[in-house]
């Protein structure tokens, strides 16, 4: 009981948000206010033929850049032989790594659950794991059943093998019931708190100890809410424009269970754009109809038989 | 079946009585125990302890409301309905819709709550406790149902406990998607997909349901291990992460591939002894048919 009281309040002083410290965002902010202010500049000093170029170069930049990224993905065929490999229980070993740092994207009610079930079925006791987890401003409930679980896994884990963990607030990109049209307005307030989310250092883990192998998560987990693509989407920017290296915010994109024939609106951007390292559904219908989804068979569904 | 429900007064002295069927002395053994409490003591002596009555569980899930779902459980008709069921409890998570549904409840009578006593609140952090109470457990309570939205959150809570549950979708949300979940469902046969207005009609099915399988009698709930066992783990994650470090991901690729060709040599092996030790017959069936003659 105490632990999951100081666990809550650990959580909840994490939470708070504060970009005056904070120096990546402002700079990123400031980038693209410049950026903005050349450019209209430019609208008046050059010709139209001049614009047009500068334009399609800069498409033709963000274009290969993406294709770059992507060409080191791995093919979802590894995905479906990672996933399958069941009984071979000693690899993979991420033990010996120098850092295994997740970032899990909580939605609201059910996203959590889902997020907390995977969590579950995927933990393994490591003293060289961080996990950060991101949820919406006012969303008490996530963090509570986050503080839940965190006791489960430090009393299921001696000697520092549960790992560290933080945790960071965003404002939701669409409130349930929201109309879809003012939902871009929200989105892009979202991505501004996801950058300071994204590249934040943990304070647990400080450079003096461990060098900068925390600067950057490794994994980005995401399942249904549509914070969890803008994230994603900020996270494929930042390695666009070289601000992180690309062996970094890799992402998983794991749609709902509740659907078990079409995608919902979050996979289907995933599926669209592309940006997702891995994207698994859990339904196997759903994964034979969608080309290159990888199928991963839901936790609560298993449990039952 | 409604007939145990009417009198109140003989639920101690069903099982003697020479005139009920067999289904009204199953139905007459879980009812009134709050209202009974010295003479279910008497009775816990005799072959039957006195269960208390079964125990509804609705639930609206925490972000939006489902004020259809709230409105048709607050009807004089489910109510009785239930209680023809033998249900003596309600317990409804009302979500935003809380007040809604107190107007509702407290325009109701006695009379037409059929005896059935209604507990609502608008959130609980614990929803266990309460899908756990409608779990059937031998010799400790009757299996009631769960009456919930299309939500993973709260079916898959459900599900994991294993309390017979009812899936309501909720029309409201993005494209409908909870039919898509409560149809897959009914189809899997985890739970029974139920429709506003005819809700009752769910829970008739429910309680042939429970009549016929051993929902009632489950053993005791023990939450599943963590950490999970290693077979059961997700290591697709842990994958991604070696991705970030190419030399050691292409080290555990070649370990897994050996650990793969050992398995695989083992267990060509022992296909090969079982050829040469048991001769032709047993060498054209199955591996599983293959392993029993050693293990004897």
């Amino acid at each position: 009981m105490e632990r999951l009281a100081a666990l809550q309040e650990y959580l909840r002083e994490e939470a708070r948000y504060d970009l005056g410290r904070d120096d990546f965002a402002v700079l990123f902010t400031l980038g693209l206010f410049g950026t903005l202010t050349v450019s209209v500049i430019g609208f008046f000093y050059l010709r139209w033929s001049q614009i047009t170029a500068i334009i399609c170069v800069f498409i033709g930049f963000l274009r290969w850049r993406h294709v770059s990224i992507k060409r080191e993905q791995y093919p979802p065929q590894r995905g479906r032989r990672w996933i399958s490999d069941d009984g071979n229980t000693s690899v993979p070993d991420t033990s010996r790594l120098p850092a295994v740092y997740f970032f899990y994207v909580l939605g609201s009610g059910g996203h959590t659950t889902e997020m907390l079930d995977i969590i579950r079925q995927k933990f393994r006791p490591q003293t060289n794991q961080h996990r950060r987890y991101l949820v919406t401003i006012g969303d008490q409930d996530s963090l509570n059943r986050v503080a839940r679980l965190e006791v489960l896994i430090h009393n299921a884990c001696p000697n520092d093998t549960h790992g560290t963990l933080d945790s960071f607030q965003v404002p939701r990109a669409r409130r349930v019931h929201q109309p879809f049209w003012t939902a871009p307005f929200t989105c892009v307030l979202t991505a501004f708190y996801c950058i300071n989310a994204l590249t934040r250092e943990p304070e647990v883990r400080p450079r003096t100890r461990h060098g900068k192998q925390f600067k950057y998560p490794h994994v980005i987990v995401t399942n249904g809410p549509a914070t969890g693509f803008v994230v994603c989407a900020v996270a494929h920017m930042l390695k666009i424009f070289y601000l992180v290296p690309d062996n970094r915010l890799k992402m998983v994109y794991v749609e709902s269970w509740a659907r078990s024939r079409t995608l919902s609106l979050t996979g289907r951007l995933f599926w669209w754009t592309n940006i997702a390292d891995m994207f698994c559904v859990q339904h196997d219908e759903l994964a034979r109809r969608t080309k290159g989804a990888v199928y991963l068979p839901a936790p609560a569904l298993r449990g039952s038989g | 079946m409604g007939n145990g429900v009417n009198r109140e007064g003989d639920s101690s002295s069903s099982s003697g009585s020479s005139t009920v069927t067999p289904a009204q002395a199953r139905e007459s053994k879980y009812q009134r125990i709050d209202s009974c409490d010295a003479r279910g003591q008497a009775h816990q002596n005799t072959a039957h302890p006195v269960l208390p009555g079964r125990r509804c569980f609705v639930t609206v899930g925490a972000t939006a409301g489902f004020t259809a779902l709230l409105s048709e459980v607050s009807t004089p008709g489910f109510l009785r309905c239930l209680a023809e069921h033998g249900y003596t409890f309600l317990d409804v998570q009302c979500g935003p819709d809380f007040a809604l549904f107190h107007e509702r409840i407290s325009n109701l009578s006695d009379e037409e709550k059929s005896g059935i006593s209604v507990r609502y609140f608008a959130y609980t952090a614990d929803m266990q406790e309460y899908i756990l109470g409608c779990r059937g457990e031998e010799n400790v309570r009757p299996a009631g149902c769960v009456i919930s939205h299309g939500g993973t959150g709260t079916v898959g809570e459900v599900l994991a406990v294993g309390a017979p549950l009812i899936v309501v979708a909720n029309p409201t949300l993005m494209d409908n998607h909870q039919l898509e979940l409560a149809r897959s469902l009914e189809e899997q046969n985890q739970a029974i997909h139920g429709h506003i207005g005819t809700l009752a009609f769910a829970i008739q099915r429910m309680a042939v349901r429970i009549s016929e399988g051993t929902l009632d009698a489950l053993p005791p709930y023990s939450p599943p291990p963590f950490p999970v066992a290693a077979a059961d783990r997700f290591t697709l994650f842990d994958w991604m992460v070696l991705t970030c470090y190419p030399e050691e991901l292409a080290a555990q690729v070649h370990l897994a591939d050996l650990r793969m060709a050992e398995v695989e040599f083992a267990h060509q092996q022992q296909q090969q002894q079982a050829l040469n030790g048991n001769g032709p017959t047993v060498a054209t069936s199955d591996q599983g048919n293959n392993s029993l003659p050693q293990l004897d």
